[in-house]
């Protein structure tokens, strides 16, 4: 599982450990199921302290992102979970709301950013279906 | 009643306004300090600010002129054996003795130290990849700074003493010695107290800090609280400004024109509210990274 | 004045002041030593025997400043990248160091012949001095790795031990050397001047080229060097003897063995060994009796030498800055030792048993020495036996007959208790471990006593003074907790017993000076059991 973590950044490593494993989560990167490295582990090869890779764990579970099962270890929740659903939803409104700030303060309008999005879904539909083709 | 034993109980090192000058010169200025077990409490300051001077009370190398230190609730002045046979320490000129070999030097500590592992020195010679019949002066300066690490290690102490560890080494080396301390807590009940002014390093394992800055603590708790409670907030005002506007519970500012940034600790909502009398609205809050911290808080305190 | 030369010698001097004083100090060691062995025999006379004594005492205290100015020279690499020509560099590190020995000679000399009475040659020996130097700095201005620095130390010195003797008329003829050749080096000849400026003129181009070869970095690739990096390519390879150590006293004693006490005698033995060699060469060209005095003062000679190496080494003399009066603590942050450093200051041992591991460990060596000069001598004493001398004429003069046996004993025992007086005198320099200008105060009023007051009053004086000292040092040190008090009681009983032996082995009557000497020497040689705890407490904590 690679993770990177800046510091001096000023966002709190638990806070990127967190929003990385969620990142991984959401992508598929780690599917659900799957068991994430114990907390001292991941701490050997973070190089952070085992309390702040804790918090992260800690929170992610609250999340409903994790879940810790009582025989070892951590592991993805299942993605039915509505937890799960709930923060997938979470992370994808946070990119969305970035979105929305940085075209307005360009000076663009909600019709051109909806219009640019779906522009950008035909072109991506046209590259699948070029690959598939292919194939 | 008995909630102020268990808290010193439980405290590693307990130091009480803790006062030392050398000649003229104050090193220290009624410090106090606790340190609870089983965490990692950082040092940070500038150099000269008082962080040798304060662990080597610690160790018991200096007398305490006023006030109180307390190692393992043992005076480490006046039994230096109980408390120094618990501690393993690295310190920033690595002393060791460079006619000996590396192999000699551990059989040497080995017998200070009843609590001394013989197959975690092994190991951990393995993995600093020292070769044992090297004599130490030739050894360079991160193998040096490694074969100190060893042998306070290699002990397993309840408290890992490190001062200034990194300084003048390279990044290898510096990843080892974050290693070493990222494996002792996660051993249960141990603690690790290290200085330090690379302030990355800190942020990474500490749970702790302290600031000292001429010889006063400036701030002290835990890590994650005191990260939390300072913000910075770039404002729009509708009036361009020579001079930041100022602004009641700000502690920084930074910026020209319209833009002002500032930053505060705690008293987010009064500094906003304050702001928005003047007509700024917020354009962006950015966390505060530690090394803002510090070089607030030791100009303004 | 800001010239190069200029800012070379305000750094010498802002760095190294109290070192002009010391090695004065300590150069007459050697010569009190004697005198108070003698006890009592008026050495003023132009006797032989006290001519040849002369002279070898002051070639001691001239070597002892010599070395005593080397150690204390600035490290010469701190020059190289200052824009200052090599040649320049060697003429500074040999005119400061010339003009320091010749002045500390003269001086020491003068004073003797003030004390002393009777000749006292000071122009000879001082213009030795100044070639020995020469000689000297060759050897060591610039550091080496390889053995050679003991071969050259050994050819210089007996190079030049040669010369110097036989500027005595200490030469060997048929017949043996005590004849009537003998005198004082009152004049210097025309020889003399020649065999003097030839070394100094070889000296200063072999120490150009190395200190060039030096600053150039270009390395020797001598044999030795070749052969002792073969040495230590083969020693690294062999299995290491696992010092097994039971407890801290024992780790902690077999450091002090290795690192302060030296118990390495090896080179002792080469040395002792190649004089006996050259005894041999000289008895067969005079005569066995000359054959077997040369072996005798040329082996006290190499050990008193080595004892002296090492009590520079280990003592403050080394990189002392003379901190006058101030803390303990704060003059043995440079002390040579490493008992200042945070290592062993952070290690979990109390300062009694600290000390009770060094204790041990300056005594097996004192031991050691003490074994070789009696074993050396006795083996020197039962071979002149065997040669048909008897060997009582060995340490006889033609007034003064002495004991071989006692004699010996003398001098091993002086050694010994030199030995471990020494080692120990950076620890033991204070009762608590809290003032240095005790010390200084006695040395320097005994010093001074003994120019006004008769011999055996002053040493009274010290030696009661010395007691109480101890007395005082023991309460301390029982309050403490250092020691216990049966452990205090035994070693004050043992101390009390071993004066009256002492001064009686000293002289045949028991004299006031025989008894003040012995106390003397034996509380010296107590206070450590006292005052090391103190001490090192106060190194550790400040």
């Amino acid at each position: 599982m690679h993770i990177h973590i800046q510091s001096q950044g000023g966002v709190p490593i638990y806070l990127q450990v967190m929003q990385q494993i969620k990142y991984l989560v959401a992508s598929g990167k780690l599917v659900p199921g799957e068991e994430l490295p114990s907390i001292r582990t991941l701490a050997e090869q973070l190089l952070v302290n085992p309390n702040t890779i804790a918090r992260a764990y800690r929170e992610l579970e609250a999340a409903g992102v994790v879940e810790k099962r009582r025989t070892a270890g951590t592991y993805v929740a299942e993605t039915g979970s509505p937890l799960a659903r709930k923060e997938r939803l979470k992370l994808l409104k946070e990119r969305i709301d970035q979105l929305l700030v940085e075209s307005f303060q360009m000076g663009f309008e909600l019709d051109d950013v909806l219009k640019l999005i779906q522009q950008s879904e035909l072109v991506s539909l046209n590259k699948r279906k070029g690959d598939q083709d292919h194939e | 009643m008995n909630k102020s034993v268990s808290v010193s109980e439980n405290c590693v090192i307990d130091i009480n306004n803790l006062s030392r000058s050398f000649g003229s010169k104050c090193a220290l200025d009624n410090v106090s300090l606790r340190v609870p077990s089983g965490g990692v409490f950082a040092l940070i300051g500038r150099n000269g600010a008082g962080k040798t001077t304060l662990i080597k009370h610690i160790l018991g190398l200096y007398r305490a002129e006023k006030g109180s230190v307390r190692v393992f609730s043992h005076d480490p002045v006046s039994h230096p054996v109980q408390v120094l046979s618990r501690i393993g320490c690295v310190s920033e000129d690595r002393d060791l003795p460079g006619w000996m070999r590396v192999q000699e030097l551990m059989h040497f500590t080995r017998s200070f130290y009843p609590a001394w592992d013989d197959r975690y020195a092994e190991e951990l010679r393995v993995m600093f990849d020292l070769d044992p019949k090297q004599r130490v002066d030739q050894l360079s300066r991160g193998q040096g700074a490694r074969m100190c690490l060893l042998l306070a290690l290699a002990h397993r102490p309840d408290l890992l003493v490190l001062d200034e560890p990194s300084s003048g080494l390279d990044p290898v080396v510096r990843r080892d010695i974050l290693a070493a301390i990222v494996r002792t807590i996660a051993d249960e009940g141990r603690t690790v107290l290290f200085s330090s002014h690379l302030l990355d390093e800190v942020e990474r394992v500490a749970d702790r800090v302290a600031v000292i800055h001429d010889g006063q603590v400036t701030l002290q708790g835990e890590l994650d609280r005191i990260q939390e409670s300072f913000h910075r907030i770039t404002f729009r005002f509708e009036n361009e400004f020579s001079e930041a506007p100022s602004i009641l519970g700000a502690i920084e500012n930074n910026g020209q024109g319209r833009q002002w940034t500032y930053v505060c600790r705690g008293d987010r909502e009064q500094v906003v509210s304050a702001a928005r009398t003047l007509k700024a609205e917020i354009v962006q809050e950015t966390p505060v990274s530690l090394d803002d911290i510090f070089i607030c808080s030791i100009s303004h305190d | 004045m800001y010239t190069i030369s200029a800012a070379l010698i305000w750094g010498y001097w802002a760095r190294n002041r109290w070192n002009l004083l010391w090695p004065v100090l300590c150069a007459n060691l050697p010569w009190l030593l004697a005198l108070f062995l003698l006890d009592g025999v008026d050495i003023s006379t132009n006797e032989p025997l006290n001519i040849s004594l002369k002279a070898t005492l002051t070639l001691a205290a001239i070597l002892i400043i010599c070395l005593g100015v080397i150690f204390n020279q600035m490290n010469i690499t701190h020059l190289y990248v200052k824009p200052i020509s090599t040649i320049d560099i060697v003429n500074f590190f040999g005119l400061a160091g010339g003009v320091l020995v010749g002045c500390q000679v003269v001086l020491i000399l003068s004073l003797w012949r003030w004390l002393i009475g009777g000749e006292v040659p000071v122009a000879g020996p001082a213009f030795f001095s100044l070639v020995c130097w020469g000689a000297l700095l060759s050897v060591y201005l610039v550091p080496t790795d390889s053995a050679r620095w003991i071969i050259g130390f050994f050819v210089v010195l007996f190079g030049l031990g040669f010369w110097y003797f036989s500027a005595y008329g200490l030469r060997i003829g048929p017949g043996g050397a005590m004849a009537a050749s003998v005198h004082h080096w009152s004049t210097i000849s025309g020889v003399d001047v020649l065999v003097g400026l030839t070394v100094l003129a070889v000296s200063y181009v072999i120490t150009l080229r190395r200190v060039a070869n030096h600053r150039n970095g270009i390395p020797h690739n001598s044999l030795l060097k070749r052969a002792s990096n073969y040495w230590w390519r083969i020693e690294s390879q062999r299995q290491l003897p696992h010092p097994t150590f039971v407890t801290p006293d024992k780790a902690l004693e077999w450091f002090d063995r290795k690192a302060r006490t030296h118990d390495n005698v090896l080179d002792l033995l080469i040395f002792m060994f190649s004089v006996w060699l050259i005894a041999l060469v000289v008895a067969a060209i005079s005569s066995p009796l000359v054959g077997i005095r040369f072996a005798l003062v040329g082996t006290l000679l190499i050990i008193g030498l080595k004892i002296n190496y090492f009590i520079l080494m280990a003592s403050r003399l080394r990189g002392y800055q003379g901190e006058f009066g101030r803390d303990l603590k704060k003059s043995s942050t440079n002390l040579s030792g490493f008992y200042t450093r945070m290592f062993f200051n952070t290690l979990p041992i109390t300062p009694a048993r600290m000390s009770s591991a060094l204790i041990q460990s300056s005594a097996k060596t004192a031991g050691l020495f003490g074994c070789l000069t009696l074993g050396s001598l006795f083996a020197l004493g039962g071979l002149a036996w065997l040669v048909g001398l008897d060997p009582n004429d060995l340490f006889s003069t033609d007034s003064v007959r002495t004991s071989f046996a006692r004699v010996s004993l003398c001098i091993t025992l002086g050694l010994m208790f030199f030995a471990f007086i020494g080692i120990n005198y950076p620890f033991t320099i204070s009762p608590t471990g809290k003032y240095l200008i005790v010390e200084y105060g006695i040395m320097i009023g005994a010093i001074l006593g003994v120019l006004v007051a008769p011999k055996s009053l002053v040493l009274c004086t010290v030696a009661l003074l010395l007691v109480s000292l101890l007395a005082y040092s023991s309460l301390h040190c029982l309050r403490r907790s250092d020691q216990s008090l049966i452990a205090t009681i035994l070693i004050w009983f043992i101390g009390i017993v071993s004066v009256p032996i002492l001064a009686s082995i000293f002289s045949r009557d028991f004299s006031a000076t025989a008894i003040s000497i012995a106390t003397l020497l034996v509380a010296l040689a107590m206070f450590p059991f006292f005052s090391m705890p103190a001490a090192l407490r106060k190194i550790r904590t400040n």
